[in-house]
């Protein structure tokens, strides 16, 4: 079996607050002998639609094996952070916004395993379809 | 059915269909060349210039110019036998130079020169005056009265240099976006944005990530209310560039009628350049044409202005609205109206397109007005809701959120748009 790492949310529940601190945990499982060479763990948003995506970190950190053995085998790591006032999650038209945690873990073996989280910030409903 | 490798993959905007890896690879060997070129080139180049041998010797010989004096011993204006139009006295100085034993001649004008200018050259240098030469080593042919330059030789240095540098960069960047994550890039980024802005002095960008900057909202006060809301495009900046163009363009045809009708009038007109000035003339009658539209068009219809009871604005909250409209002429109708355009940018290969798509317009005011205003500016307050649940103003560099209030109207036959961008807070922000 592969090496696989999950990414949950604690307490996870539909949409989240600006200045909210939202809590992850993630998982490394069926290492198998291989390696940890390092760690990233990030949350931000992307946006998504007709435009070129633009991506902005709001946390992010890299650390190296011993960020991570000794807790991620026994069982998960956790990180936290507060959320930012803006910009709000948003499925618009042809403009998206998408918040997510996203984590990597790259292995002594040159693979590289990761998964993402997406979550909502805000409540900004959809707008209606109308064109100009 | 055989298909040739492609090298590399087509370009959808920053997206790449093809390999990845390739791409950084193929991205890297080019600057690589670049930097290689340029090293070696600056090497050769300097090694040359040390050794006085190939290429630095025969392609920058003023490099290897020698200063010397002596005394000028002789003049002479020499007759020569140019083309029919052309100067036709080169005039010489014999020199006696202090490291030779046998008087040269030198030429001090290049080319030849008229019999006038033949003798102010002349005058220049007296004889029995000592003065300062230039010649190639060991070449007395090559001696001459003025020091030579070396912008060609500093400017292929400065060429090579940036060969360097680009190429240096190119790969030290293909080298760290290939060995990074998307998201430490950002990060380190991020990082360097926040350096700047924290000498700033506007909290909007800081406290409201991707809320566009807000300052144009409040530095104008208003009359009635507190705040007068910033115009997109100033009609007056429109005016002035037509008033530019007009006098540019009607400057070149002007140049252009008195060079064909003075040609004509000669006898010797050219019939293909009366046509190309037929066409400037048209076209700068035209930007006249257009320019006085524009001023007819600036003074009939007059400003619009909107002002606002207090700021910043947030989804649910009310305000106070002032909307007013000089004009000369007749109002035939107004309209007021709150809206939000989603904008995306996106490349198409080289191309770079812009789509703009409404989500939300909410009228304010409608108004069809028959009477005339000719001496009163039209005035008309209101409440200005902005609606609840709505996404906040957003930017980033290929997407956008934009809140503005848009006004229409038609003044005498002109119909006209003027908007006025605003900035939406997040609702959670108060």
């Amino acid at each position: 079996m592969d090496p696989v790492v999950t990414l949950t949310i604690v307490d996870r529940h539909r949409n989240y607050t600006p200045g909210e601190t939202i809590v992850f945990e993630y998982t490394i499982e069926s290492l198998q002998g291989n390696g940890i060479q390092a760690v990233e763990a990030s949350v931000l948003w992307y946006t998504e639609g007709k435009g070129d995506e633009d991506m902005v970190v709001h946390y992010f950190e890299r650390g190296g094996a011993e960020s991570v053995i000794g807790e991620a085998f026994q069982g998960a790591c956790r990180f936290e952070t507060e959320l930012p006032k803006s910009p709000l999650s948003y499925e618009g038209l042809i403009v998206k916004i998408q918040w997510c945690a996203r984590i990597r873990v790259f292995l002594t073996s040159g693979a590289e395993l990761h998964h993402e989280t997406p979550f909502h910030l805000g409540e900004v409903p959809r707008p209606r379809s109308r064109s100009k | 059915m055989l298909r040739w490798l492609k090298p590399w993959g087509k370009k959808r905007g920053a997206r790449r269909s093809g390999s990845r890896l390739l791409g950084s690879l193929g991205e890297a060997l080019f600057y690589a060349f670049l930097f290689l070129l340029g090293s070696l080139s600056l090497v050769v180049i300097l090694t040359s210039v040390r050794l006085g041998t190939w290429p630095s010797h025969h392609y920058f010989p003023e490099l290897f110019f020698v200063e010397v004096t002596g005394k000028v011993v002789d003049q002479r204006r020499t007759p020569i036998d140019p083309p029919v139009g052309s100067p036709n006295v080169q005039p010489e100085i014999l020199v006696k130079l202090k490291t030779q034993s046998e008087p040269v001649w030198v030429r001090i004008a290049d080319p030849s020169v008229e019999r006038e200018a033949a003798l102010l050259e002349l005058g220049k240098f007296e004889i029995g005056q000592d003065y300062t030469y230039w010649h190639a080593l060991g070449d007395l042919r090559q001696i001459q009265t003025t020091e030579p330059t070396r912008y060609r030789f500093t400017l292929v240095i400065v060429t090579l240099i940036s060969l360097i540098l680009i190429g240096a960069s190119g790969v030290g960047r293909t080298v760290v976006q290939e060995g990074t994550t998307p998201e430490r890039r950002a990060s380190i980024a991020q990082r360097a944005a926040d350096l700047d802005l924290a000498g700033g002095t506007n909290h909007t960008i800081i406290d409201y990530p991707s809320v566009p900057d807000d300052v144009e909202m409040t530095n104008s006060p208003g009359i009635h209310f507190a705040y007068r809301l910033p115009i997109a495009h100033s009609p007056v900046l429109r005016l002035l560039a037509a008033a530019v163009f007009s006098l540019v363009w009607t400057s070149i045809a002007v140049v252009f009628v008195q060079v064909v009708v003075g040609g004509f009038l000669e006898g010797k007109g050219e019939w293909l350049l009366g046509i190309v000035t037929v066409a400037f003339v048209a076209l700068a009658s035209w930007s006249v044409y257009d320019l006085f539209q524009q001023l007819a068009f600036l003074v009939g219809i007059g400003p619009t202005s909107i002002e606002i009871s207090h700021y910043p604005f947030y989804p649910g909250a009310s305000y106070r609205l002032l909307l007013t409209q000089g004009s000369h002429m007749d109002l035939q109708y107004l309209k007021l109206m709150l809206a939000c355009d989603e904008q995306a940018t996106y490349r198409q290969g080289t191309d770079v397109r812009t789509e703009v798509r409404r989500v939300r317009e909410d009228a304010i005011l409608d108004l069809e007005q028959d009477q005339s205003k000719r001496d009163s500016a039209f005035e008309y307050e209101c409440e200005l809701r902005i609606p609840e649940n709505v996404m906040h103003s957003f930017r980033s560099p290929n997407n956008s959120i934009q809140w503005k209030l848009i006004v229409n109207g038609k003044v005498g036959n002109w119909p006209f748009e003027r908007v006025f961008p605003i900035v939406v807070f997040p609702e959670d922000s108060i």
